[in-house]
Order: structure tokens, then C-alpha cells, then sequence
């Protein structure tokens, strides 16, 4: 059974569908992260990403080209994140309350959109939509295992990559960043010199919906060729989560994103195998669960250690 | 304007800081090394020391005062205003920050410096203006007055109330001595300097200072909400050293928090449920672990009717009252839970006359037979005057002055002592403490 | 006058009532568009529910997991946390009481006895799940809504392995457990309809978390605590037991309802994804503004809803999902704290003018 796991084609196709899982999670925790940023926590991530994956299908069939199925991605995605950020700060509601409600309001409104316009209720099997196509990066697809892991995925997959890099720029060496974390951390501060920072959230929310709507779009266009009821599964809740765990860094984002994308490859290559699929698959979810929590029990000691440090130093100056 | 609490955001370095809201940008996006530039430059141009590149967490509250003066100064300004900025500084700060707001004056700006710590007033502006209750009461060059008479300007004349209370000469037993207590903390700062008095039954006395010198934390430590680095405080005998608040509150030490709306009421329950706070686990409010609605009713109801409270109903929302009523209910439960020291902590500060005056009658009738001790503190002289039997001065976390008997000092010569123009020095104090009590109370000296 | 002044003392329910009656509009208007016969498809969805008595009973059926979620998210709102383990408590609760239901407990055992066990094992599971993250959150101010969101995913894989490995039927062609013994099950009490006595246990349940939050002691520690934790502290509250108490009892209160719903409706453990039950129960506890006396009433409101666009879905042309379009926005517009905000200002001018002139 293991030898099987370990030859050489299985690895490779392992190692590709790692690849393959983590594309919508990075795309997703991209978005969260953004949020993050912003002092907002986006729960809507989940139904940005499932409006986002049925109007790219809607999209690009009624447009017959692949950028008008990721233009409307973008859109149907937009569409959730400004209904949050609006009434998040516009009408003061609850950022969890009105993200689970918006969850919901995806998961409907895309099963009714989807009969309306195919009169199917599970899946979009009858439209004629497009896919994002494959890219084979010369020269890396020569080399014998490394090229088959590494090349040949679809266009969406290597842009997530590229996004990490973008949203690095974005955050830590754009003015935008800077005003958003100025924002994030301490919205007092921010007023105080003049900025708006309702409007620097609006934008914040925005982008990070439209980060996470191309992950909805890989759902549709590249992992699957059609849209079905529901097929972002959690994967935008896994995305936040993995933002969370890396505590806004964007390369540990991509790392913590690679890791449940491994996961999840990992449950599915062992249900194959006959193992214990359920008890794998809560490894990532537990894993994450620890990593939170000695996170924040770290930033507690640090908060801890420094006013021991100063009680220690007052009282030997007192001596 | 530099405002009393930084308005920094401290997860971003110095340089960023500075240039939030007006980043220099090259080639479209943020450009950290001119940022570092601009500051380093503007800092040596006024001769500030610091470090654009290090983060604002990791400064000195005197460095993030001057990070809050160069941003004002890179958005050109000219005119400084300074909120209390000596506040949260050590001496040493005080001194560097001085040396270098003067430096900016020699430069053309105007600074204007908001305090009440009258010495710095004097050793560092031109002129002065002096606001009471709204109104400027005085203004003038610093130079044709002497601080005894800026002191007078700032207390103004009292109206003469009439003294609510009469010393009544004989006390009860000593309730709650508080014995060389100091407290620092989180950030560091100390906040309460070798504290002591006590407190008999029968007998008020008032804490007077300017707001912000320690008497919140001695509240707070007299109730258990924060715990003291130092010393130590007993009620009747018993340290109220490492006991949870429930465990003090029960020895019978009750508190009129200062701020009414977060820790004296919850602004969403009724005036029923904020009315049994302290009490509702007791025999007859409760049997086995159930609440006994009827007789919380009637007790709510009674002390509704005798504390005046004026309310649609007592199962409506606490939020739906006025101030004063609102304080009302909080001394209402405060005063019949059975205390017998009450920490009165602001008890009429922003509410109406008749509601004020209403406290104060109620707060004299818990000392009327011996059984209850009232410590007052206020910012209102006039407050503390009329209602003292004695009074403690506060300044910098520090006794200032301790006045045996409230009825032989004036408003004026308090006013100085808060304003640290006067102040005992120690052996004054420990001689007022001693011949007020002559139970044996010792003070440890150093 | 007076009635200005009443509106503006129940503006909450005024403001719910609106947002119902929007999110009913916007439902109509999807049928609408969706339907070729959009007026029987209105009337079926409106009316339907109520056109047999199977059906209605359908509804209060559908009511009963959802009261117990609900009331289990009012405990962990009331003391302000966003503890969604009421999910997968729900769910894991259910695995493990069939799992008993089904290898344990055997017919013969009294009938009274087993499902009364049972359930007291379901509220221990659930309390199990609630506290966990309840400690987490106040030993390391870990966040709640992640770690919850992450623990319902390893709760519904747990269930799931539960199923697979300790309980299933492999008689059968699909993913099953083994047969939950007669005497564990709870009774149907009405002929005809699958009505059961879960009905009384959920009506028990309301009962006792209204007591509990209004009537104790410990009740008042947690809507002290939930309210104003600085007052409740300077008042001298153990608040960090307070909170641990409330998510106890609002996984206990799910793990509960896992366990009616398994013994009252299923002959065998099916379920291989998270419910929902326990969004919808956030949902609800928002809606009743976390007041337990409340939730069946907005319960029924949601599983009517349901049980209309269900038969809406089978007997016409119209897929169920257009509901969760409707329920959406019902939350959404009452979660939004200045929906109808100015209407409120308008109507407290007015009545305080009016007070000043009288």
C-alpha cells in the first residue's frame, strides 16, 4: 500500500494536487489577510467566493471568453464584500453576524440564479462556460520530475502565487498600506491626522473581496469546469483561519494555505488508500487550532513579561 | 495640537508615523527611506533625538511625545497646542521636553501649554490665561503676577455654602487603615507614593486634588480592583491583602465608582437588576441559588421611593434615567449594602443640583451614628469643604498636605496645596496624622 | 400621540417586523421572477404549510432543532461571545447518542429509562464542546469564531469517523449507522405524523434556560457579566466562571438537541455534513435579541419558511434555496443597528416635544 504512495508517478501527482487544493485557499486567506490589516475580520469570505465562482461560469459562457467569466467574478464577488462594508460601516452592524448572514445570502441567491438562468438546481453542467487554461512554463516543463510537479496548472494557480507577492507590495510598500494598517491598528490615530477611515476600510473590504473572488473563480474555471450548489465547502472560513495563524504576514499566509491545501490532498490520497480519511482530515483544522492558540498565548506573556520586567526593574530601584 | 493620549499607532515605525496622511511616494509606491529622510531631517532641524526607523511600540513615552510634535511640525505647524504633556513624563523627561519647546519658541512658534501644575506654568510660559468653569477668570504676563496669586485665580472664590457638616468631636473605633501603600503601574509609572491614613467610623474625609494624581488608584485599591504593589490596607483589623472584590466588598467596604456608566451600572439592564448588584447572592434576596423575585421587588421599589428616584418603572432600562438619577440607584445600593467604609469616589460630579445635594445629605446620614466612614474624594473644593470632617491632599500620587480639621483651613490655602504651590513636608503630616489619632496609629517612617 | 410613543417603547419589535416583512417582499419578488405559475407558486409557499396537517406538523418538527440551537447561541451571546460550537456540538452530540443508540442500549431496556440517558449524555458532549473553547479564549484570549469555525470541522469529521468506523451498517448501500434501538427512540405522539415528544423536551428546554438567565443567581452573574464585565468585576462577579458557565450550557444545550433530533426523527445516524442548524440558531438568537422566551416563536417563523419553500421545491417548479435568500435578509437588516435609525430619532423628538408642551 505505502510502496504505491511512494512511487514516483503517485508522488507527483501528489504534489500536484497539493498545488492544485491550495490555489483557492491562498487566493481566500490573501483576502482575509487584507481585511485583517484594516481591523476588520472579512466572515463573508465564504460567500464572496461562492458568488464569485458562478458569475465567472455565467460570465464567461454569456461573453464566450475567459476574462469575461474573471471580470465577473470579480464583480459577483464585489458585490458581497460591498453589502458587508456597507452595513458594517455604514449601518454599524456586527462584522460575524452580518458575514454568516451574507454566507447564506450567497448560498441562496446562487442556487436561484443558477435555476433562473439554466433551470438546473445542483450544477452548471449545461452551460457552456469557459476555463481558465493551462500554463506550461518552458523550459521548468523539461525537467523530468520538477516539470511535471511544477508545470502545466491552470493561469489562475501561478497568478495566487504572484498575488502573494502583489499584496506584499500592496500592504507593507504602498501608500494604500500604509494608510490601511495606520487604519487597521489604531483608527483614532488615523482620524486624527485627517484620514477617512471609513473610506479606507471600504476600500480595504473591496480588495480584499475581489482577492478572494479569484478564488472563487479557480473553483469554477480551473478546479471544476462547471458551478455546483455550494462547492466552496469552507474553504473561505479555512482561508481566514489561515490568515489568522500567520498573523498578517503574507508568506506565512502562503505557507499556512500551502499546509491545508497538503491536508486536504493528504485526506483525499488516503480515503483512496482506504485509511482513516476523517481522522486526517481533522489534522489541519486541529493543527490550526494550536497554532492560534500559542499565538495568542505568546502575545499574552510577551503583555505579561514586560510589566513583569518593569515591576522587577521599579522595585530594584527602590533598593 | 498634541493630545493628552498619543494618537500614534504604535505597530509602525517613527518615520511612518511622522509621514502618515502625506507619504512622499516614488515610482507610485511608498518611499520608507525618504520617509526616514524627511524625519531625520525635521528632528535635527529642532533637535530632537530619535531613531525614524524604530518601531513607536518600542519608544519611551517621551520620545512618542516628540513623534506627536514632529508630525504636527511637518504638517507646518505654528502654532503647538499641548495637552497636559508632562502628565505621563518623568522629571527628567519634563526637563528635555522643556528645554526643547523653548527651543521651538526661540524658533517662532507659539505654544500653547494646557496644565494645572502651576510651578511648570510658572517656570516655563510668558503669559497666561486662566479658565474657570468655561470662563477665563484671568490672563496676564506671567511675569507681573507671583504663583500664590495665579493659585487664587484658579480656585476663584468659593461660594460660601453653608457647611453642610458639624465637626461632631468624638469618632468611633479606627474602621480602615491604609499603611505606606504605593502602587505602579503597567506602563511603569508609579502612581501612589507611601500612602497612609485612617479612616474611624463616624467621620468623613475628603481627598482633594486635581484630577489624575492618584486618587483612582487609591479608590481602586481600597476596593481590590487593582492590587498594590506595597504597604498595606486593613479594615478592622484585617489585611485586605490577595482578597477577591466580593471577599473585600463583604468585610463592608463599599465604592461610588468615578465613572458611572462603565463600572457603577449596566447601561442595557433594568434598574432592578443594577440595584441588587452587590446583594443578590445574599439571604433574603436569593434562597438556593435562585434569585427571590418578590422580595427584590419590594426592597427595589422601597429604596426607589426613598432615594427619590425618579423612574417610568423599575424594570426599565438604567440607560432610559437621567444622571443624577441614574447616580441615585448607584448610592442607593452603594449606601444599604451594609458598608461600613464607603470609598465616595466623584459622587456628584456632572449631575443636577437637586440630585447632588440629595447625595450629600445621604452621604452625612451614614456617618450620623457612628456606624458608617465616608473617604470623599472630589475635585470639587467646595464639595470637600462642606462636607469634611478631614482632609487629604493629593499631588502626584503623594500626600501633600493632611489637614486634621476641615473647618480651619480656607479654600485658598487648599487650592494651593493641590496646586503644589504649598506642601507639608513629612514630619508636618505625620505629626497632623498622629494628634488625629490618638488609638495608636503609627505611620512607618523612612 | 400615545401611539407614537408606544411604537417608540417597542421599536425592536416594530424594527423586526419591518425587516421581515422586506425580507417577505424580496421573497416574493424571487418567486416572481423564477416561477412560470409565480401566483400558485406564491400561495403554495405562503399557504402550503398549512394545507394538511402533516405538514404543519412538518413545521413544528423542523422547529424543534432549531429552538435548541437558538437558545444554545442566546447562552453564549448573552455573555457576548461568538462561540459557534453549537454547530458541531449539535452534530458530534448526535453521533455519539446513536452510537450508543445503536450498540449499547439493546430493545430491551425500559423505554423510558434509555433516551432520558441518552439525552443527559448529549448535554454532557455538548457542555464538553462548549467548554473547550471557552477555556481557550480565557487562558489565552485565543479568537473564538476561529477556533469554533475550526472545531466544528473536526467535530463533523469526528462525527463522521464515528459513523464509519464504530456504528455503520454495511447491510446497507449508503453511509449509515446500525439501527438506533426502538426502546431508545423518542415516541411519536401524534398517529399520521412524526410529531415526537422531543416537542415537550424543547418546550422544557425554553422553560429553563428563560429560569436560568432571569431567575438565578448564576443567571444574573452571566447577564451581568455579558452586559458590563468592568461592573460586574467592580461588583465583585467571578466573571471568568461566569463565561465558562454560559458556553457550558450553550453546548450542553446543543449537544441536547443533537440528541432529540437523532432519538426523535432518524432510525439510523445519516449525516455526513454540518447541519446549519447551528448558523440558523445565530440567526434566530439575533432576531429574539438573545431572549430564550422568544426563540420558538422566531423558530417557527424559519422552519415555516422552510417547510414552504420545501413544498414550494417539490411540488412546483421552484428550487427550496430562494428562502435562505429570505432569511439573509431579515438578519441582515436587523443585525444593522441604524436600520431605521432616523425613523427612531423622528418618533423620540416627536414624543419628547410633546412631553415637554404636556
Amino acid at each position: 500500500m505505502f510502496e504505491q504512495f511512494f512511487s514516483q508517478d503517485y508522488m507527483v501527482a501528489f504534489l500536484n494536487s497539493i498545488i492544485r487544493m491550495s490555489t483557492p485557499l491562498i487566493f481566500c486567506a490573501i483576502g482575509a489577510l487584507i481585511a485583517d490589516h484594516a481591523g476588520t475580520m472579512n466572515m463573508a469570505l465564504e460567500g464572496i467566493m461562492l458568488s464569485a465562482s458562478f458569475a465567472a461560469v455565467y460570465f464567461s459562457a454569456l461573453t464566450s471568453s475567459m476574462w469575461g467569466g474573471i471580470i465577473g467574478a470579480l464583480f459577483g464577488g464585489c458585490i458581497i464584500s460591498s453589502l458587508l462594508a456597507y452595513f458594517h460601516l455604514f449601518k454599524k452592524s456586527d462584522l460575524i453576524i452580518t458575514g454568516i448572514a451574507l454566507n447564506t445570502f450567497a448560498s441562496g441567491g446562487t442556487s436561484y440564479l443558477l435555476f433562473l438562468t439554466t433551470g438546473e438546481k445542483t450544477t452548471s453542467r449545461l452551460l457552456r462556460s469557459l476555463q481558465a487554461p493551462q500554463v506550461n512554463i518552458p523550459y521548468i516543463q523539461d525537467i523530468p520530475i520538477l516539470g511535471e510537479v511544477l508545470s502545466g496548472h491552470n493561469v489562475l494557480t501561478y497568478s495566487s502565487f504572484i498575488c502573494i507577492i502583489i499584496v506584499y507590495v500592496l500592504i507593507f510598500k504602498s501608500r494604500f498600506g500604509l494608510r490601511v494598517r495606520a487604519v487597521g491598528h489604531n483608527p483614532n490615530a488615523a482620524n486624527s491626522i485627517g484620514l477617512n477611515v471609513r473610506k479606507i476600510k471600504f476600500r480595504a473590504l473591496l480588495i480584499s473581496g475581489a482577492f478572494a473572488s479569484l478564488g472563487g473563480a479557480f473553483m469554477s474555471m480551473g478546479y471544476l469546469s462547471y458551478f455546483a450548489r455550494d462547492m466552496i465547502a469552507g474553504r473561505g472560513y479555512i482561508g481566514l483561519a489561515a490568515a489568522t495563524l500567520a498573523s498578517g504576514k503574507p508568506f506565512g499566509t502562503l505557507l499556512a494555505a500551502l499546509g491545508f491545501g497538503t491536508a486536504n490532498a493528504f485526506s483525499i490520497t488516503l480515503a483512496t488508500m482506504n485509511l482513516n480519511a476523517d481522522l486526517v482530515a481533522m489534522l489541519p483544522y486541529a493543527a490550526t487550532i494550536l497554532g492560534l492558540v500559542l499565538i495568542s498565548a505568546r502575545k499574552l506573556a510577551i503583555e505579561k513579561g514586560k510589566t513583569k520586567l518593569v515591576n522587577k526593574i521599579m522595585e530594584e530601584k527602590k533598593l | 495640537m498634541v493630545h493628552q493620549h498619543f494618537m500614534l499607532v504604535e505597530q509602525l515605525t517613527v518615520a511612518e508615523n511622522v509621514v502618515l496622511g502625506r507619504e512622499p511616494k516614488k515610482n507610485g509606491l511608498f518611499d520608507f527611506e525618504e520617509a526616514v529622510r524627511i524625519t531625520g531631517q525635521v528632528a535635527q532641524h529642532y533637535n530632537f533625538k530619535l531613531d525614524p526607523r524604530v518601531k513607536v511600540e518600542d519608544c519611551s513615552v517621551g520620545v512618542k511625545q516628540k513623534i506627536e510634535i514632529l508630525k504636527a511640525l511637518l504638517r507646518g505647524a505654528k502654532i503647538l497646542i499641548l495637552d497636559e504633556p508632562t502628565a505621563v513624563l518623568t522629571p527628567q523627561e519634563v526637563i528635555e521636553l522643556f528645554e526643547e519647546l523653548k527651543k521651538l519658541r526661540d524658533m517662532g512658534h507659539t505654544i500653547v501649554f494646557i496644565s494645572h501644575k502651576l510651578n511648570e506654568v510658572m517656570a516655563f510660559c510668558d503669559s497666561f490665561t486662566i479658565l474657570r468653569k468655561g470662563r477665563v477668570a484671568q490672563e496676564g504676563k506671567i511675569a507681573d503676577y507671583s504663583e500664590q496669586e495665579l493659585s487664587n485665580f484658579m480656585i476663584g472664590r468659593v461660594l460660601s455654602k453653608t457647611k453642610k457638616r458639624q465637626n461632631k468631636g468624638e469618632r468611633g473605633e479606627e474602621i480602615l487603615r491604609v499603611r505606606d501603600v504605593s502602587y505602579t503601574n503597567r506602563q511603569g509609572k508609579k502612581l501612589l507614593e507611601s500612602i497612609s491614613f485612617s479612616l474611624c467610623k463616624g467621620e468623613i474625609i475628603g481627598v482633594a486634588g486635581v484630577e489624575g494624581n492618584g486618587q483612582n488608584e487609591l479608590s481602586e485599591l481600597i476596593t481590590g480592583l487593582a492590587r498594590f504593589s506595597q504597604g498595606d490596607i486593613t479594615v478592622d483589623g484585617v489585611s485586605i491583602k490577595g482578597k477577591s472584590v466580593r471577599q473585600i466588598r463583604d468585610m463592608g467596604i463599599s465604592n461610588i465608582s468615578e465613572d458611572r456608566m462603565v463600572f457603577g451600572c449596566s447601561a442595557t439592564l433594568s434598574v432592578i437588576d443594577n440595584m441588587i448588584a452587590d446583594r443578590y447572592y445574599k439571604q433574603p434576596y436569593s434562597n438556593y441559588q435562585c434569585l427571590n423575585t418578590k422580595v427584590i421587588k419590594r426592597e427595589v421599589k422601597e429604596l426607589v421611593g426613598r432615594y427619590e428616584i425618579s423612574c417610568p418603572d423599575e424594570a426599565s432600562a438604567i440607560s432610559m434615567l437621567s444622571g443624577g438619577n441614574i447616580q441615585k440607584v448607584i448610592v442607593a445600593r452603594e449606601f444599604t449594602g451594609g458598608a461600613h467604609v464607603v470609598v465616595a469616589n466623584q459622587p456628584t460630579r456632572g449631575i443636577d443640583v437637586g440630585a447632588a445635594s440629595f447625595i450629600h445629605d445621604q452621604l452625612i446620614q451614614m456617618t450620623a451614628d457612628n456606624d458608617a466612614a465616608v473617604l470623599l474624594i472630589s475635585a470639587d473644593l467646595s464639595e470637600i469643604l462642606s462636607m469634611s470632617d478631614a482632609i487629604i491632599v493629593m499631588v502626584g500620587g503623594e500626600i501633600s498636605a493632611y489637614i486634621e480639621d476641615a473647618s480651619k483651613v480656607s479654600e485658598l490655602e487648599l487650592g494651593e496645596y493641590m496646586l503644589g504651590v504649598k506642601k507639608m513636608d513629612s514630619s508636618e503630616i505625620i505629626k497632623a496624622l498622629h494628634s488625629a489619632k490618638t488609638n495608636g496609629f503609627k505611620v512607618v517612617s523612612e | 400621540m400615545r401611539f407614537a410613543k408606544r411604537l417608540l417603547k417597542n421599536f425592536d419589535l416594530l424594527r423586526v417586523i419591518c425587516a421581515v416583512l422586506i425580507g417577505f417582499a424580496f421573497a416574493l419578488i424571487l418567486l416572481l421572477f423564477i416561477s412560470k405559475d409565480p401566483m400558485n407558486a406564491i400561495e403554495t409557499f405562503v399557504l402550503g404549510p398549512f394545507k394538511s396537517r402533516r405538514r404543519f406538523f412538518n413545521i413544528i418538527e423542523l422547529m424543534i432543532p432549531l429552538v435548541f440551537t437558538s437558545l444554545g447561541m442566546c447562552m453564549m451571546l448573552s455573555v457576548g461571545k461568538y462561540n459557534l460550537i453549537v454547530e458541531g456540538g449539535f452534530m458530534f452530540s448526535g453521533a455519539i447518542v446513536a452510537w450508543l443508540a445503536s450498540s449499547v442500549f439493546s430493545p430491551e431496556m425500559p423505554a423510558v429509562v434509555s433516551p432520558t440517558l441518552l439525552i443527559v449524555v448529549g448535554a454532557l458532549v455538548g457542555a464538553l464542546c462548549g467548554v473547550v473553547p471557552a477555556l481557550l479564549d480565557v487562558k489565552w484570549r485565543a479568537n473564538v469564531v476561529v477556533i469554533t469555525i475550526m472545531l466544528n470541522y473536526i467535530l463533523a469529521n469526528a462525527s463522521t469517523f464515528v459513523l464509519r468506523y464504530w456504528m455503520r451498517d454495511t447491510t446497507v448501500t449508503y453511509l449509515g449507522s446500525q439501527k438506533i434501538a426502538k426502546s431508545a427512540k423518542l415516541h411519536s405522539i401524534i398517529a399520521g405524523t412524526s410529531m415526537h415528544t422531543g416537542v415537550f423536551i424543547a418546550f422544557i428546554a425554553v422553560l429553563f434556560t428563560w429560569w436560568f438567565i432571569n431567575k438565578t443567581t448564576k443567571g444574573y452573574e452571566v447577564r451581568l457579566t455579558g452586559s458590563n464585565i468592568k461592573f460586574a468585576h467592580y461588583v465583585g462577579i467571578n466573571t471568568t466562571a461566569a463565561m465558562i458557565l454560559a458556553q457550558a450550557m450553550g453546548g450542553s444545550l446543543a449537544g441536547i438537541g443533537g440528541a432529540v433530533e437523532i432519538l426523535g426523527k432518524y432510525d439510523r445516524f445519516l449525516w455526513v455534513n454540518q447541519t446549519g442548524y447551528g448558523f440558523t440558531g445565530l440567526m434566530i438568537a439575533v432576531l429574539v435579541n438573545y431572549r430564550p422566551e422568544l426563540t420558538p416563536l422566531v423558530a417557527f417563523l424559519f422552519a415555516y419558511l422552510q417547510i414552504g419553500a420545501n413544498i414550494v421545491g417539490t411540488t412546483t417548479d421552484v428550487p427550496t434555496e430562494f428562502v435562505l435568500v429570505f432569511q439573509s435578509v431579515i438578519i441582515l437588516l436587523v443585525a444593522a443597528s441604524l436600520f431605521m435609525s432616523s425613523l427612531k430619532k423622528r418618533l423620540a423628538i416627536k414624543v419628547s416635544m410633546a412631553e415637554a408642551e404636556g
